[in-house]
C-alpha cells in the first residue's frame, strides 16, 4: 500500500469522497471522526501493515499527516 | 454424603477430551485443570510451540498435541476421525478456539465475515460432526462451547465476533435436542472479559478512558482463566448429566450491573 491508497482507506473510513485528503487536515475538525473512526483505523493498520497503533498514541495524534507518519515506514513508494 | 461422585464431583481419570484453542489463555488453562482432574487431553491450537508449553504443563501421561487449522472447515470432521482412530475414543470437547477482530460496520467485508464465522462458529458444527459419528452410545458424550457475553450485548465494533458467539448459543440449543440420541450433551459457557491475550490486545487498541470504561462494567473485575476452565469442567464432567443446552455466563456479576 502506498500513501495515496493509505488516504483512500482512510477517506474511505471517514466517508468522504476520493482524493480529498491532503494532509494537513486537523481530525477533530473533520466531522466522520469519532470513537468509531478511530476504533476504524487501529483495525485496517492491524489488517494491512500487521501493527497495533496503540489507542494512547492514535490519541495524541493531530492531523491526517501525523497519522500517515505513524504508519510511513510501511508504505511502498 | 459419602458417594465417590460426592467426594470428587469432577473425576475425568479415563476420558479423552479435545480442546481446541489451547494454545492460550483460556483453552490453556481448560488444558491444565482437566489434567489435574485426570482426564488425557488432545490440544489443538494455531501455535505448536505455544501448545508444545501448553503440553509441559500437564499432569498425568498420554497427552498428545493436534495442530489444524480451524477454518479449513471441510477437512475438520475427518480431523476429529483421525484423532479418535489414532489417540483412542473421545469422550468429550471443549471449543475454546476463536478469532476476535475490532471492526465497526464500515469496515465489514466478506472476507472478515467469512473468517470470523469460519473459526468461532463453523468450526464448532464440523468438529460437532466428526465427534459424533461412530460413537458408543453407551458411553455419556459431552461437548461445551466458549462463546462470549459479546453474544448476549451490544458492542460497539464488535459486531461480527457478537454475531458468530450468538450464534454459538444458538447451536448449543440446537445440537443438544439433536444428539439426545446420542447420549451427547452441549453446552456453552459466556465469559465476560477474561485476562488472556486477546483481553491484552483488546486493551492495546483502545485508549485507557475506553478500557477504562469497560473496567468499570465488571463489578468484580476481570476474570482469570481458571475463572472460566473451572465451569467448563463441571459442564463437562458427569456431575453436570443433567444440563443440556445450557449457556452459563461467567462475567463477575456483569449482565447484572
Amino acid at each position: 500500500m502506498n500513501k495515496q491508497q493509505f488516504l483512500n482507506e482512510l477517506e474511505e473510513i471517514l466517508e468522504l469522497d476520493s482524493d480529498t485528503l491532503q494532509g494537513e487536515e486537523v481530525l477533530l475538525e473533520i466531522e466522520q471522526w469519532d470513537s468509531l473512526a478511530f476504533l476504524s483505523v487501529i483495525a485496517m493498520a492491524d489488517e494491512h501493515f500487521d501493527i497495533i497503533i496503540q489507542g494512547d498514541r492514535l490519541e495524541k495524534i493531530k492531523t491526517v499527516a501525523d497519522l500517515t507518519a505513524l504508519v510511513e515506514e510501511h508504505l511502498s513508494a | 454424603m459419602t458417594t465417590e461422585t460426592a467426594i470428587q464431583p469432577m473425576n475425568f481419570l479415563g476420558k479423552r477430551i479435545l480442546i481446541t484453542g489451547a494454545s492460550t489463555g483460556i483453552g490453556r488453562a481448560c488444558a491444565v485443570l482437566l489434567s489435574q482432574l485426570g482426564a488425557t487431553l488432545v490440544l489443538n491450537g494455531r501455535n505448536e510451540s505455544q501448545l508444545e508449553k501448553t503440553l509441559s504443563l500437564l499432569d498425568g501421561e498420554g497427552h498428545h498435541v493436534a495442530p489444524f487449522d480451524m477454518s479449513d472447515i471441510d477437512n475438520l470432521c475427518g480431523w476429529v476421525k483421525t484423532i479418535s482412530k489414532q489417540q483412542g475414543y473421545l469422550d468429550g470437547f471443549v471449543h475454546c478456539a476463536g478469532v476476535q477482530i475490532t471492526k465497526p460496520i464500515r469496515l465489514f467485508d466478506q472476507q472478515f465475515f467469512d473468517q470470523t464465522m469460519h473459526v468461532n462458529l463453523a468450526s464448532a458444527m464440523a468438529i460437532t460432526k466428526g465427534f459424533r459419528q461412530r460413537r458408543d452410545k453407551n458411553k455419556p458424550g459431552a461437548i461445551v462451547f466458549v462463546s462470549s457475553i459479546a453474544g448476549l450485548i451490544g458492542q460497539t465494533g464488535n459486531i461480527v465476533y457478537g454475531t458468530s458467539k450468538a450464534g454459538l448459543m444458538s447451536l448449543t440449543r440446537g445440537l443438544s435436542m439433536e444428539l439426545l440420541r446420542d447420549n451427547i450433551r452441549v453446552n456453552c459457557v459466556a465469559p465476560a472479559l477474561v485476562a488472556t491475550e486477546m483481553a491484552q490486545r483488546t486493551q492495546q487498541e483502545l485508549n485507557d478512558m475506553q478500557y477504562q470504561h469497560i473496567l468499570d462494567q465488571h463489578p468484580m473485575g476481570i476474570g482469570q482463566p481458571s475463572d472460566v476452565a473451572n465451569a467448563i469442567a463441571f459442564l463437562l464432567s458427569d456431575s453436570a448429566k443433567w444440563i443440556n443446552a445450557v449457556t452459563l455466563p461467567i462475567d463477575g456479576g456483569y449482565l447484572a450491573n
